[in-house]
């Protein structure tokens, strides 16, 4: 009788924990990883990937989740063809022979006012760093324009300033910047 | 590290060319039959400054310098060996399409069909074309250098133009270390042999110019035109001076050159026309 209620409790915290975290897919149409750059010293500029995957597992209760996203390189676009021509080649993200940049990141950690810490690894033109990335903000709820108020929706901003000459991109050193803002505008939906 | 080493125009030219003519001039003196040497010597440490020694991540173009080092090690058994003939160009012929499949994996591994056949078929027709139809022939050592010099330096101006500065670096890399030779071959009295390094000069421009083609933008039909060039040596031209025959194949193959240089200019301008406006840099 005592197995059988130990066994009992153990299937009842087994089932709260698995619970407890959430299993979310990125919405590709509101998720667009994004960079800044310094041109030459003169200006700012910016690009971002229109295709990205991925997945979020959350665990609101205890704060924490893990993160998988992949960016499909030879989506980069900075408003003009030749430009991103020239980033898909192998100057740059060499997307050619690496086509998929991802981003993997076991340890979430948040904080109650919606900042929080994500440490994983980057891998850019084939080459994997650890990166850090800061949670800005992150909200959660319900898709206000959902008729069945069914489809519930987590979303969050995080960056991280990381330099390409640790991927191996060093074309226009040092006149192009070297150290770049990356910047994930995420938003997933709750499977 | 010295920063005028960092220089584009210093690595891509100044340094291959004076370290392969001075090596030249010395392995002439010493070792003559190993002159054409000067030619990876000048160019090695050049490319290790453009693309540094480190093999991680193993891209195309670090697979291409490891494969001109394995080329350079063939040649050099091929010529020791006395190989010559069938069995050499066999040899050869082999070496070609399992250095190109191995540059083109990362592509093929994702194409199919009609798009795979295209590229691989293309590719491996453009490659044996380029080096076996200079390494066969009987030609004047001046001649096959300037032939391998020229291709070299016109594939160095389509890969930048066509979107890839660190392709073209390292294909003017070789066309100046070639150039260093072919001055003092040309200013020699005695007869040279660089043959046995055309093999791996040619490997390396023509897999320089299809990564070009596959990673970058460059337009296959540039490579059309850079076809030719292997072909203006074969011109039955019969001059006494040996440097007026060189001058009209120099100038028969700069208009090869040309010719792909405004291929790849045109279609690199319609790309910035497409946002009305070239003023990318």
């Amino acid at each position: 009788m005592r197995n059988l209620m130990f066994f009992v409790i153990l299937l009842l915290v087994g089932t709260a924990a698995q619970a407890a975290k959430e299993s979310y897919t990125i919405d590709p149409y509101h998720t667009y990883p994004n960079f800044t750059i310094n041109h030459l010293g003169f200006s700012t500029m910016h690009g971002r990937f229109d295709k990205t995957t991925g997945r979020l597992a959350l665990d609101r209760a205890g704060m924490t989740g893990a993160l998988d996203i992949s960016i499909d390189a030879t989506s980069v676009s900075t408003g003009m063809k030749k430009r991103d021509d020239h980033l898909r080649g192998p100057d740059f993200l060499n997307s050619g022979e690496f086509p998929t940049i991802t981003y993997k990141a076991g340890r979430v950690k948040l904080n109650k006012d919606g900042t929080g810490q994500v440490n994983g690894q980057l891998t850019l033109a084939g080459v994997m760093r650890d990166v850090t990335l800061t949670v800005n903000a992150m909200h959660c709820a319900t898709h206000p324009f959902d008729p069945s108020k069914k489809k519930f929706v987590c979303g969050f901003d995080a960056s991280a300033v990381i330099k390409r000459s640790d991927f191996g991109i060093k074309y226009g050193l040092p006149a192009i910047g070297d150290e770049m803002q990356l910047s994930f505008e995420v938003e997933a939906v709750r499977d | 590290m010295i920063t005028w080493l960092d220089n584009p125009l210093v690595q891509s030219a100044l340094l291959p060319f004076i370290m392969a003519l001075v090596l030249a001039r010395v392995l002439a003196a010493f070792l003559p039959r190993w002159q054409g040497l000067a030619i990876p010597l000048g160019f090695y440490p050049a490319a290790v400054l453009m693309a540094g020694l480190q093999l991680v991540p193993f891209t195309s173009t670090r697979k291409i310098l490891l494969l001109g080092v394995i080329a350079v090690i063939l040649s050099g058994i091929f010529s020791w060996r006395n190989m010559l003939g069938l069995s050499h160009r066999f040899l050869l012929a082999v070496s070609i399409v399992v250095a190109t499949l191995w540059v083109l994996w990362p592509l093929l591994m994702r194409t199919d069909g009609l798009a795979l056949l295209s590229v691989l078929g293309s590719g491996l027709i453009y490659m044996l074309w380029l080096t076996l139809l200079i390494d066969a022939q009987r030609l004047d050592m001046p001649v096959k250098l300037l032939n391998a010099c020229v291709f070299s330096a016109g594939v160095a101006v389509v890969a930048t133009i066509g979107g890839s500065a660190l392709l073209g670096q390292l294909s003017g890399a070789l066309a100046a270390a070639t150039g260093g030779v072919l001055l003092v071959v040309f200013f020699s009295r005695k007869p040279s042999d660089a043959q046995m390094f055309m093999f791996p000069v040619m490997l390396m421009a023509g897999l320089l110019s299809l990564a070009a083609v596959v990673y970058a933008s460059l337009p296959w039909r540039s490579l059309l035109c850079l076809m030719a060039i292997p072909l203006v040596s074969l011109l039955p031209l019969s001059f006494n001076k040996l440097w007026l025959k060189l001058l009209i194949q120099l100038l028969l193959m700069l208009m090869a050159v040309a010719g792909a240089v405004y291929i790849a200019w045109d279609f690199s301008s319609n790309l910035a026309l497409d946002n009305a406006d070239n003023g990318y840099y």
